[in-house]
């Protein structure tokens, strides 16, 4: 028996489910509403439909034994003492990325040096600058490494576009998929200011699927099924 | 294996204390505030979590991602404390009607922080330190890094050895080339990821680039009419709805506009600080070997002897103090934070071995930055723990 996790919210939900029936696994779910579902054709896999966000939490906690997240989530969240790794890194869907959001009347400010130097403009008037994300690591490694120390960051969970108009931060952090969203709020995004590249992955528990022998045969085949259908399209699966 | 047939555990990193390992801790704790009580420092105590401002104004993001942060039931973002400076100046602050403008206190206790940068491994530990507020001069860093050198021996460290660098001969060095104070902050923050290695050259160079540090020709800037832009900018800082500018003044803008104008942001020029750094890193051995081929490589690359002079007339201090010179060496990337330090930084570490035992610098502008006048500060701690696996 093999445990595996599906985002039931967000950007990827139905992406995954789509993915997942042209690679020749069709998820069946007794009714709309259940939690948990099955692989048509490997009834040894339950399917847990979990929120994006704490998918790889479960993982790491041997709740689930693999699922499929964003690069983004799993980066952000990943703990690196606990024994999960990325399986199949590239599924070629999802792809968006985190970057760094300005009004657009910063006129002054077109790169991450220009920022660092609003950010240092800031300090010397006793301030921080304060940064709006649902990424707080992977922003906080990406400014530090690019020498800008003078910021805080402010997690928030819901729509951050909104958040400099309404003053609780001065810039964003933020999962940008067209860039249409970001103008319509009067913000730009920056050169340099790009955080990190994602799209659905695949993750594991290695430890947890090497304690239970018998499901490495479903995870194999799982494993199978994706890369077959991954090399079809010719997209490079990175695994 | 489900979750309920786990036994629950102490989470990794955080510290029971046994009897005898309390009564060893116990012990070093007492010698190091006796010892620091002989020195004139007074204990104070300060809370174990605080506002998570405090650190954010103390360090900014460069220590805030150390730091375990959390909304506590009433939705307060609160920290546990990663260290105690900056809850000890707060409290000088807070005493300022109480207090002497020279204070000198001393504190023990736990803190936490995150091993690194990105890393969830959280980490107790326990420092006693020192914090003098209020006092200038060669002689009082002195004599804060000879308290913490001969302290270091009272807790049974025999011939501990001494890291030191100067912020301000690096601010000096970085001065000299003509990189704006973006390049400047991005070099001095990668000082010790150059200096371990974790990051080479060419990468940083990359990034350096990325990030727009050496975009020659900037069109928004060069194409833009200042006096008609603040206009423009003033009437957009009216719409109280959209809030267009943020907390930005339209004049503030202009200015950085105008800066921009002006800078030269050239990549050579850029590159010549970044292999500077790398020389400079380079540089080991005891401090008087170390400052000579400093000042050798200084000459090489035509910069101002003086830029070594607040080290130089730190090590004179030093020498009245009877800290052993031979014992000592100067290191330009130590990995604290650079971002707030603006004098000496030191650090003490067990002989023939990178174990670190403590350390600490001179920040004269936390006091300013935490709401208070300018203030001169400087400050040590003591790793315990570390201590307590090193001493005889």
């Amino acid at each position: 028996m093999i445990r595996f996790g599906i985002p039931s919210d967000g950007a990827l939900h139905k992406d995954t489910i789509e993915f997942l029936f042209n690679c020749g696994l069709e998820i069946r779910r007794s009714n709309p509403r259940s939690y948990t579902g099955e692989i048509i054709n490997n009834p040894e896999v339950i399917v847990h439909f979990q929120r994006a966000r704490d998918i790889t939490l479960m993982i790491e906690n041997e709740s689930i034994d693999i699922g499929i997240v964003g690069y983004d989530r799993y980066m952000e969240s990943k703990d690196p003492q606990i024994d999960t790794e990325l399986l199949v890194k590239k599924l070629g869907f999802g792809q968006c990325k985190l970057s760094l959001a300005v009004p657009e009347a910063w006129l002054d400010v077109s790169n991450l040096a220009d920022l660092s130097e609003v950010a240092i403009q800031f300090r010397e008037r006793g301030m921080e600058l304060k940064i709006a994300t649902k990424f707080p690591r992977l922003v906080e490694r990406h400014m530090v490494e690019r020498g800008l120390n003078y910021f805080s960051l402010m997690s928030t969970s819901g729509t951050l576009e909104a958040v400099p108009a309404l003053g609780y931060a001065d810039l964003i952090a933020d999962i940008i998929s067209s860039g249409n969203t970001i103008k319509q709020n009067n913000l730009k995004t920056l050169k340099g200011g790009d955080i990190i590249a994602s799209q659905a992955c695949l993750i594991g528990n290695r430890s947890s699927l090497t304690d239970e022998p018998n499901s490495m045969s479903e995870y194999k085949s799982i494993i199978r099924a994706i890369e077959s259908y991954l090399k079809s399209k010719g997209k490079p699966s990175d695994a | 294996m489900s979750l309920s047939d786990r036994k629950v555990k102490r989470l990794n990193q955080m510290h029971d204390l046994p009897p005898d390992q309390l009564n060893k801790n116990t012990k070093l704790i007492d010698t190091a505030l006796n010892f620091l009580c002989k020195a004139g420092y007074l204990r104070v105590d300060t809370p174990v979590i605080e506002d998570s401002g405090l650190f954010i104004r103390k360090g900014g993001g460069e220590l805030m991602g150390l730091v375990c942060t959390f909304l506590d039931s009433r939705g307060r973002r609160v920290s546990l404390r990663p260290e105690f400076t900056s809850s000890i100046i707060r409290l000088y602050l807070e005493q300022s009607n109480n207090t002497s403008s020279k204070t000198k206190w001393s504190y023990a206790g736990p803190v936490f922080r995150y091993r690194s940068h990105g890393q969830m491994m959280l980490e107790q530990f326990t420092q006693v330190g020192g914090e003098i507020i209020g006092k200038s001069g060669p002689e009082t860093d002195a004599e804060l890094i000879a308290t913490a050198y001969k302290g270091l021996i009272e807790l049974g460290i025999d011939n501990p050895v001494m890291k030191i660098g100067h912020a301000k001969s690096l601010m000096y060095f970085f001065n000299t080339f003509e990189i704006s104070e973006s390049a400047k902050q991005f070099i001095k923050s990668n000082l010790w990821s150059i200096r371990s290695g974790k990051t080479n050259r060419e990468e940083l160079m990359q990034r350096a680039i990325d990030s727009g540090l050496t975009d020659e020709n900037n069109s928004i800037s060069s194409n833009i009419d200042s006096s008609q832009t603040l206009v423009e900018l003033e009437s957009l800082s009216k719409d109280q709805v959209n809030n267009p500018l943020g907390r930005r003044t339209p004049s503030e803008i202009i200015s950085l506009l105008e800066e921009k104008r002006m800078a030269k942001n050239d990549m050579a020029e850029f590159s010549s600080a970044l292999d500077f750094a790398s020389k400079l890193l380079a540089i080991n051995g005891d401090a008087i070997n170390s400052l000579k081929q400093v000042k050798e490589l200084i000459r090489f690359e035509g910069l101002a002897e003086e830029t070594m002079q607040p080290l130089e007339v730190l090590l004179d201090e030093l020498k009245k103090v009877d800290v052993p010179i031979k014992n000592m060496g100067l290191d330009f990337g130590m990995a604290r934070g650079i971002a707030y330090y603006t004098g000496m930084i030191f650090e003490l570490n067990c002989p023939n071995s990178e174990f670190l035992l403590g350390g600490g610098g001179r920040y004269d502008q936390l006091v300013a930055n935490l709401g208070g006048v300018e203030t001169d500060a400087l400050g040590f701690a003591y790793n315990i723990d570390a201590i307590n696996k090193s001493s005889r």
